[in-house]
Parts: C-alpha cells; structure tokens; sequence
C-alpha cells in the first residue's frame, strides 16, 4: 500500500468517491459506435435478414404461416434426408459385367423409369416410360464418399506439411530478435502478408490454370495460405519468448541457431503443434471447398450433386464431412492434452 | 536421391532428439513449457511421421500416365459431379484407348475459363465443353472440332427462359422490370442465348430488367424461380428435364416463356498442337466407336450424360457459326455492365 492510499483511507467516509464506471468520452465512443453500425448495417442488409429469421424461426414454430427463409431451407432441408447411401448404375453402363461375379451385397433389379422430357416444338412435357437394369450396391454411394473424403484429408496433410516447411523459415527470417539483418524482417513479414492475404479459393484458381485440375493445384493453394498464416504466428512466438535463456546462451557465447535450438524453441514447441493443428482443421474444412474450382476434395462432388438436384447426396456428404472435421478435433485435443 | 532424404530425416529425428534431452535435463526458468519425457516422445513420433510422409513422397511410385497420354479435361457442362462425369466419358475414351493404342489421362474440370487458356497454354491437350467455350478457344487459334454428339441425326439442344405458371409473364417483353436469374458468364444455354433472345425482343438486359441474378448454374437459377429469389430463370431444357426427373420441381407449376434457336451440341474438341496424323487417328476412332466391340449403346454419352447414337466427326466447324454470331451479341462491354449490374441490390 502506497502513502497516498494511506492518506486516501484517513479521508472521512463522506469524502470518498468512486471513479464513475463511465463517462462523457465513453458516452460519445457508445453514440459514434452505433452510428457507424447503424450505417454499415444498413449496407450489408441485416436488418431485414434478422426480420427474416424471426419470420422463419416463427413459421417453424407455427406462430407465422408463411416465411420465405423457412421455405427455403425447408425445401431442400427436407429432401437431405434420409442422406444416400447406396450407388446404383446402370447395367449397360459397365464395361464387361458379368452377371455371375456381383460385387459384395449388390444385386441386380429391373426399374421402371417415367422419363418426362420438354418437347421442343409444343413446349409442353412428354412423358415416356423407360425399363432398365441397374446394378444396386447398398453402400456404394457411402463408399465413394469415403475414398473423396480420404483424398480431401490428404490434400488437407500436405497443404499443413507444406505450409510448415514454408512458413518456418520465414518465422525465422521475420522476428527481429533472431532475423540476421532488419531488412529480412520486413521482407519475410511483406511474403507473409501476401501469402495471407489470398484465399485459397482464388489462389486454387490460379494454380489450377498452372498445374491443371487436380489435387494437386488444391495442395499447393493451402500450403502457401496457410503458410503466411504460420509465418506469423511462429515469428510472434519467437518474439514473445523468454529473453533471458536466450541472453544467456548468447554470453556463453552461442549463434543464432543454438540460441533457436536450445532457448526458443523449447519454450515454443507447445503453441506451435497448437497453430499447426488449427491449421490442419482449417485445410481439412478448405479442402472441402477448393474442389469447387477443379482443385480436388469433395467439394466437386458436393456442388455436382447440388447441381444435379440430389439433396439426399449433399446430406450424405455435409454429415462425412462433420464427422471428419469432429474426428480431427478430438484428435487434435487429445494430442494437445499430451503434449502441454 | 530417395535415400539421401531417408538418411536426412533419420539425422533431423536424432537431433531433435537430443534436443529433447538437453532441455529436459537443463532445467530452467520457462516452467510449464519445459518438455517433459512423455513430450519428447511425442515429439520424435511426430518428427518420425513428418519424416515418414516425406520419404513416402520421394519414394512413391508416381503413376505417370503413359508417355503418349493425352491430357483430356472434361467439363460437367450443366452440372454435374467429378465421378459422374467421368463415368459418361470413360467407356467412349476406353473405347478410342482400345482402337488407337493412345492413352488418355481424364482429368474433370470445372471453369470454362481456364479450359481455354489450358488449351492455348499447352495444358490440355482434348477437352469436352460448351460450344461458346469452343468459339472462344478457335478464335484464339488454339483448338478445332474433334467430334460431336448426335441424337436423333440431331446435334443440337436447347434452352429457354421459364416463369411460374401463376406469373403474368407471358412473353419476353413481359420481363421488363423483372428479376431475371442466369447461369454462368461462359455457359451457352444459360447465359450467352438467353440474353440474345432478351436483346433480340428489344429488352436492353441492363436498363429494363429489374434485376440480373448471376446464380452460377442452371439449378441454381431454377432454385432462384422456385424459392421467388427470381421471377424468370434461364436454363437448358436438359437441365429442367434433370430437375423433373430428381422431383425438385413439378413441371406444372412452370411455364415456358421462350425457346431459344437450336443451339450446336457441345462438342469435344482438341488442341492446335496436336500432330495431324494423331487428330485423324483421333477422328476415325471417334467416328467407329459406337460400333466398336465391347461398346453397347448405354455407354455412348454426350452432354448432361444423356444417351446419344453415334459422334459425328464430319461435322462442319461452320455450323457453329451460329453460335458465334449469338455470342457476337454480347460484346465484352455489355457482359461487364451485366455483371455490375448483377452485383448491385
């Protein structure tokens, strides 16, 4: 306790105040705030989408009979379920089926199809009934969503393995008390905002055109993404630690390196699997996504279907793609949990 | 060289290891982050699992495809999945594979755009796209016609412009002042001719519609008419017919305002650089395949993944001349104010 508080509690009870929690300037700060979100919300149109959502909530709960927002989500909501499981193909379609050798729990079935199509001159719907064989393979769809699920994680690895390899040595050029020359600090922090600042949706783009459609263009888009992101973190991280194993190492006199190795790294290593396994969840959500531009995932198949009019495939994909990004969680908090 | 990066990743996980022990055995000031052994286990095992990946990717066995392997991209030109369409398109080329003794390396891509520019780059070498695609890559010298697809002795398709049956929208005219939703800027049948027959009735398409939705695929305009995002939708009667036969719409609750002309078939075409003597390989195998053995007539696919007799190789790069003159319609200045004018509320 300082004199002056001493001298504070001698006062009588009578002359003591409390700071006031807020005042004109907090005032004036609250008045301008709303302003500005007021104006901005106006711009970007969430009043009306806020109405909206009441509406739909309201509809959903039969307190509104009519929302455009529950119609919406309903139609398509409603058609997801029961998500697809089974993959059926139509017999004349595989090249040397043999009828004897069915895969494991398919079976062959005769379906009748009304086929209805606009006929060009009346413009009116003609309906034409259609018999064909399908071959029906009760988990094939789920199967297929595995295997494209397995290459988004894949693609999802490399993007992380990558980045990591990229995005250290920039970490190390960028924070200044480990970088050789300030320069390099500004330069590695100039690479690092500029990785960062290209989504991987518009970089995917790019390397598409460069490296053609494949996963490939989608592994290279998050790797340097996620690369600018590390880049900074790592480098924060390094400016953050402890100085005084460092200062010692270097009176010892150790180099740059050894003080890395030996201070830094030792106090850093938890934060760094932390960032590191975000951004594995990160590329693992991305990677879903990127195949929207021809850069391999899921996310090809997702639109495809979407585009196909098959909600009951987009069902089946959003719960394979939750329930990856949920595994990936656990995983990573139960290394998290041994290693810090 | 494989083994150099072995024998550099078996380096990196002992010192690493060490590192371990020094710090661990040195004490320290930086308390809670001080590995501990059950930490410098982990460690090595992901250091070994990050070497493990590395090495795996050295000493894979990449499977390039054959040396003469012609890289083919293929276009879902109204929608469609990555294995969907390969599944319409690999019988034909496993067909042409069988004739020819050429490989192909099927990739299935999704922008018009970078097609063209794959083509004309040297990345592609066979494409399957949208017939405005393939006038945007002849005029730029880079491809010419390998085959079309025939129905019925027919190479054409078409699209059309659809209102709710309940909407007073009966002509085009009736759509001034109208939210109006399109496709993509590239797609033929749900943007390019569409916006010809808007132009062609006297409807400038930027002054007097009420709204341009850019939706980016024929379902999705359909979406936009069902949901009432839009008031009229333009797309493929392929595309309309897939949302009947999937029961996302009920034919009778849409009307068909206007049909386009008939629009050339969306063909596979092939790049300038590909020897002559390869394209007329290319060409008669295309032409036979739907005789060819071990083809049946379920396995002959043309756009959308619809069932079609035979591919016409003969076919006149003249006839889409048509086409181009639609495309002509809608000059880059023009297609900029649609899309400002799409992007405003």
């Amino acid at each position: 306790m300082t004199a002056t508080d001493i001298a504070a509690l001698a006062r009588p009870s009578g002359t003591w105040h409390f700071p006031s929690p807020f005042g004109w300037r907090t005032l004036l700060v609250a008045i301008v705030a709303f302003m500005v979100l007021f104006r901005t919300g106006a711009d970007v149109e969430i009043g009306p989408a806020i109405f909206e959502s009441g509406k739909g909530i309201a509809a959903v709960a039969g307190l509104a009979d009519d929302s455009q927002v529950a119609r919406g989500f309903g139609t398509i909501l409603v058609r997801m379920f029961p998500p697809q499981l089974a993959e059926i193909t139509e017999i004349g379609r595989i090249a040397g089926f043999d009828r004897d050798r069915l895969p494991l729990f398919a079976r062959v079935e005769t379906q009748t199809l009304v086929v209805q199509s606009l006929d060009p001159e009346t413009m009116r719907m003609v309906a034409r009934a259609t018999e064909r064989e399908v071959l029906v393979e009760p988990f094939g769809y789920l199967r297929q969503v595995v295997a494209k699920l397995i290459e988004t994680l894949e693609i999802a690895t490399w993007g992380t393995l990558l980045a990591v390899l990229i995005g250290v040595p920039l970490a190390i050029l960028g924070a200044r008390n480990l970088s050789p020359h300030p320069l390099l600090v500004i330069l590695s922090r100039c690479v690092v905002s500029l990785l960062r600042s290209v989504p991987e949706l518009i970089s995917a783009l790019f390397f598409v055109l460069a490296y053609g459609f494949g996963p490939a263009a989608g592994v290279l888009a998050l790797a340097l993404h996620a690369a600018g992101f590390l880049g900074k973190f790592y480098a924060e991280d390094i400016e953050n630690a402890d100085p005084g194993p460092q200062e010692a190492l270097t009176a010892v006199g150790s180099n740059r390196l050894k003080v890395l190795r030996y201070a830094i790294l030792p106090q850093v290593l938890p934060q760094y699997v932390a960032y590191t396994l975000y951004i594995l969840d990160r590329n693992v959500r991305m990677a879903t996504v990127i195949g929207l531009v021809g850069a391999g995932g899921i996310g090809m198949e997702l639109k495809g279907r979407y585009d196909l009019y098959q909600y009951a495939h987009v069902g089946t994909i959003l719960i394979a793609i939750f329930v990856l990004v949920f595994a990936i969680d656990q995983l990573s908090s139960w290394l998290r949990r041994r290693l810090i | 060289m494989e083994c150099d990066n072995l024998k550099y990743s078996i380096v990196q996980m002992r010192i690493t290891s060490r590192i371990c022990h020094i710090t661990a055995l040195s004490g320290g000031r930086n308390g809670g982050a001080q590995p501990s052994l059950r930490q410098e286990s982990i460690m090595r095992l992901l250091w070994g699992l990050a070497a493990l990946l590395l090495v795996s990717a050295g000493c894979a066995q990449v499977d390039t495809p054959a040396q003469d392997a012609l890289r083919v991209v293929l276009i879902p030109a109204d929608g469609g999945t990555e294995d969907g369409t390969k599944a319409d398109y690999q019988p034909i080329f496993q067909a042409v594979s069988r004739m020819t003794g050429l490989g192909f390396d099927i990739r299935v891509g999704q922008s018009y755009a970078t097609v063209v520019e794959a083509l004309c780059n040297g990345g592609a070498d066979i494409a399957f796209v949208g017939p405005v695609t393939y006038l945007q890559a002849r005029d730029r010298g880079c491809a010419e016609l390998l085959a079309v697809g025939v129905e019925d002795n027919q190479s054409t398709y078409y699209s059309g412009i659809f209102a709710k049956a309940a909407s007073p929208i009966r002509v085009i005219a009736d759509l001034k002042g109208k939210r109006v939703a399109f496709g993509d800027v590239n797609s033929t049948s749900s943007f390019v001719y569409p916006m010809a027959m808007i132009l062609d009735a006297g409807l400038d398409p930027v002054r007097d519609l009420g709204a341009i939705r850019m939706t980016g695929s024929h379902a999705e305009s359909l979406a936009a008419l069902v949901q009432g995002q839009a008031d009229a939708a333009a797309l493929s009667f392929d595309s309309f017919e897939k949302a009947v036969a999937e029961h996302a719409i009920d034919p009778a609750t849409v009307r068909v305002v206007a049909r386009s002309p008939s629009i050339p078939y969306p063909p596979l075409i092939v790049s300038t650089r590909v020897e002559a003597g390869l394209k007329a390989k290319l060409r008669e195998a295309f032409a036979g395949v739907h005789k060819a053995p071990g083809v049946t007539s379920d396995m002959i696919r043309g756009y959308g993944g619809k069932k079609i007799d035979r591919y016409d190789t003969a076919f006149a790069s003249g006839q889409f001349d048509v086409a181009g003159v639609v495309m002509a319609k809608l000059d880059d200045a023009l297609k900029a104010d649609i899309l400002r004018k799409a992007s405003e509320r």
